[in-house]
């Protein structure tokens, strides 16, 4: 087609058509956060971007035409922290899936949480292990039969941006991929914000969680989220029982706390300004 | 003004296994394609283009970016 | 100086300007070594920092390089267990990084102070997959100096990890290191991707002679990605011909200039007998080795400095020159198969009486004359 996208600049031409299954919420995303880059005239070549092992690792690398780290599973944020504290003048961004950043790296999001290191963590949220064929993840819900609890999942989930402020993140936002562009919005914000930023993006499996929850299609999936989302401004007042079913969205978190790559860089500052020329 | 909607036939991964753009079109401007891509997949095709308001929806939710929107200044 | 302290000299003396690690005992000193002297460098942005956990320490290792600075970690044998995955990652997206295992007693917990060679297979073998490595070994606080330059410089040069295998002795002992003015250094950076580089089309992986590193923050809109992948990063995960390309291009890149890398210090010439060891062992070879020539047993030392490669044609030429090998590894003999399987005349082999102590001459004595008969 000779039309192009408005959108097309930002996208490795060669990875130009992407491997989603049809549907996938993964692909709303990725244009979200594109148009969060394109209005904020930021350039693609000042970001690093890094992802772990799952579909929703897929949404930057190969996509996203920037530089890009597609790490082990788990470690996304691990690597980041790494190039964030060597090149701490670089938008730094992680996009990976509830399993990668939730279960196997649910230690190094806690830390680099703690620390308030300045980057954006988006958590995809698909409620399953998608790209495996089905299995349970931590936030999969209570009784839902998967590949690995084909007796009903006998275990209890958590809410990931209750961890990330528990932890310490600074900046925390929740948006289902029916919210495009509340999700292009929040991008930004945390874009801007100095600290660490974590924002957990509801996203429908329809082939995966799809089948299995007997939630259907990608549009009876979509209309879920749109029917189900509560924001935090009326969910605040709502009880827990209200509440049971909802996905509550909104911005959770935000707050101004000392940031890790400024304190090392206010450090280095300190030993420069002495006198004296001690060599190395 | 004209609007022109573009469906890359090529990107796209079909109305029945995802269909977004249908559905969140408030002016039903979509209907599935009569016939197949060369992926076997019905792409929507814009046949009531004239109720088109603009909005975007179709080009915003599309999670494969198949769908441009162009707005035009038409002289008649 | 103690040993760590050398080694982390060394480090900063080759250009490191990153290290992330774990406290693991005895590897700690080198951590905070650094956490000192990288903040206060002056030519670069230093950077130093204390992760959860040795898998992220190798992870931020990793990233950092990717940015283009010279990084590191330092850990001892639970820390290398935990990091093995990072090194395939280290290895698969050609990632200069040095690795220092200060050894300990183990298997597991083991004894943190214990001196024992006992992770020297896992640098060659310990990550899944097919992959070579490069690793040496230092016997002395000097060498924790010039070895980690050396190490350094080779990560830089072959795009790769780089393991230095020190131990508990060579790591906690004070010995004199002579550093030499910056300018006698010799230092080796890699070659980065020119300006211009399109990572659409450009090789930027998977060559023998090593392709120029593009690293991030140069607008080559670099994918780097453990997936397996063709020379301009493209992920291929369905044909078992890029997986091919993808193994033989990066062991080969080591294998091919295994001539540069591998060292060794053979003084076995007109020997009958040639004591191989390596790290602190080394040290009670080369006493052993005097006393035994000392009462006319005629021997010689020959020390691998770089344990992976192996030096397989090194030790099969000496082989045709002595009439038998003595290993001496304070371990169980892991080494020693590979010696064996190089080696055209016999292979003997002696641990310590007491595994984790260091060889007693007379113990060696007895075994070399046993071997002379």
């Amino acid at each position: 087609m000779n039309t192009t996208h408005d959108l097309d600049k930002y996208i490795r031409p060669s990875a130009r058509r992407t491997t989603n299954c049809p549907g996938c919420g993964n692909g709303i995303l990725a244009q979200s956060i594109l148009r969060a880059i394109d209005d904020e005239k930021l350039d693609m070549d000042d970001f690093t971007f890094v992802s772990g092992i799952g579909c929703a690792a897929w949404i930057p690398s190969p996509f996203f035409y920037a530089d890009i780290l597609h790490t082990t599973h788990g470690r996304p944020i691990a690597f980041a922290t790494g190039i964030k504290l060597a090149s701490p003048d670089r938008n730094v961004m992680v996009v990976s899936g509830d399993g990668d950043l939730l279960a196997i790296g649910g230690n190094h999001l806690i830390h680099a949480a703690r620390r308030n290191i300045n980057m954006t963590v988006i958590c995809v949220n698909n409620y399953i292990y998608g790209m495996t064929g089905g299995q349970v993840a931590p936030t999969t819900p209570m009784g839902l039969k998967t590949m690995t609890t084909p007796f009903g999942n006998l275990e209890n989930f958590f809410d990931p941006c209750k961890l990330a402020i528990g932890s310490g993140a600074t900046y925390v936002a929740r948006w289902t991929v029916y919210h495009a562009l509340q999700i292009t919005r929040a991008v930004k914000t945390a874009l801007n914000h100095k600290g660490f930023s974590f924002i957990e993006i509801v996203s429908q499996c329809p082939v995966q969680f799809g089948r299995k929850s007997g939630m259907g299609s990608t549009t009876a999936m979509f209309d879920h989220y749109k029917e189900n989302a509560v924001n935090i401004s009326k969910a605040k007042d709502m009880t827990e029982q209200e509440l049971a079913e909802k996905i509550v969205v909104g911005e959770l978190l935000n707050i101004e706390k000392p940031v890790l790559d400024d304190e090392l860089a206010k450090l280095r500052t300190s030993f420069r300004e002495r006198s004296g020329d001690a060599e190395d | 003004m004209g609007i022109k909607i573009s469906v890359d036939e090529h990107l796209c991964k079909g109305t029945d296994g995802c269909g977004l753009c249908m559905h969140v079109c408030p002016k039903n401007v979509y209907d599935k394609s009569e016939h197949l891509t060369k992926w076997g997949v019905k792409a929507p095709d814009p046949v009531r283009i004239a109720d088109c308001n603009g909005c975007n929806m179709c080009m915003i939710y599309c999670p494969d970016l198949a769908i441009v929107i162009e707005k035009t200044e038409e002289s008649i | 100086m103690q040993g760590n302290v050398a080694c982390a000299e060394g480090a900063l003396a080759a250009g490191c300007s990153f290290m992330a690690g774990y406290p693991i005992t005895p590897a700690t000193e080198v951590a905070e070594r650094l956490a000192n002297r990288l903040p206060a460098l002056r030519k670069e942005d230093g950077v130093f920092i204390q992760m959860e956990d040795e898998i992220s320490s190798l992870a931020a290792v990793i990233g950092a390089s990717w940015t283009g600075k010279k990084a590191m970690t330092a850990t001892s044998g639970p820390g290398i267990s935990l990091m093995l995955e990072h090194v395939g990652y280290a290895v698969g997206t050609e990632a200069p990084c040095v690795i220092v295992d200060v050894q300990r007693g183990g298997p597991t917990t083991g004894i943190p102070i214990v001196e024992l060679q006992g992770d020297m297979v896992q640098p060659r073998r310990g990550s899944h997959g097919e992959y070579q490595i490069i690793a040496i070994a230092p016997s002395s606080a000097q060498d924790m100096f010039d070895h980690t330059v050396l190490a350094f410089n080779l990560a830089e040069k072959y795009r790769t990890p780089v393991f230095l295998m020190a131990d508990s002795f060579v790591g906690h002992m004070r010995e004199e290191v002579v550093i030499p003015e910056p300018e006698d250094i010799e230092v080796v950076d890699r070659i980065i991707a020119p300006e211009g580089f399109n990572s659409e089309t450009d090789q930027g992986f998977l060559s023998v002679d090593v392709a120029p590193m593009p690293i991030f923050g140069r607008g080559f809109k670099s994918h780097v990605t453990s997936s397996c992948h063709t020379e301009t990063g493209k992920r291929n995960v369905t044909d078992a011909y890029a997986l091919d390309n993808f193994i033989r291009k990066l062991s080969g890149k080591i294998e091919k200039n295994r001539d540069d890398i591998v060292c060794v210090e053979d003084n076995t010439d007109g020997a009958e007998i040639a004591i191989f060891s390596y790290g602190i062992i080394h040290r009670a070879a080369l006493e052993a080795s005097a006393a035994a020539c000392a009462e006319g047993l005629n021997t010689g030392t020959f020390r691998p400095v770089t344990i992976w490669p192996f030096p397989d044609r090194e030790i099969a030429e000496m082989s045709k020159r002595v009439k038998a090998i003595l290993v001496l590894e304070n371990n169980l003999g892991q080494l020693l198969p590979y010696v064996k399987a190089e080696a055209s005349c016999p292979v003997h082999f002696l641990e310590p009486e007491i595994l984790g102590t260091m060889h007693d001459v007379e113990r060696v004595l007895v075994k070399l004359r046993e071997i002379s008969r």
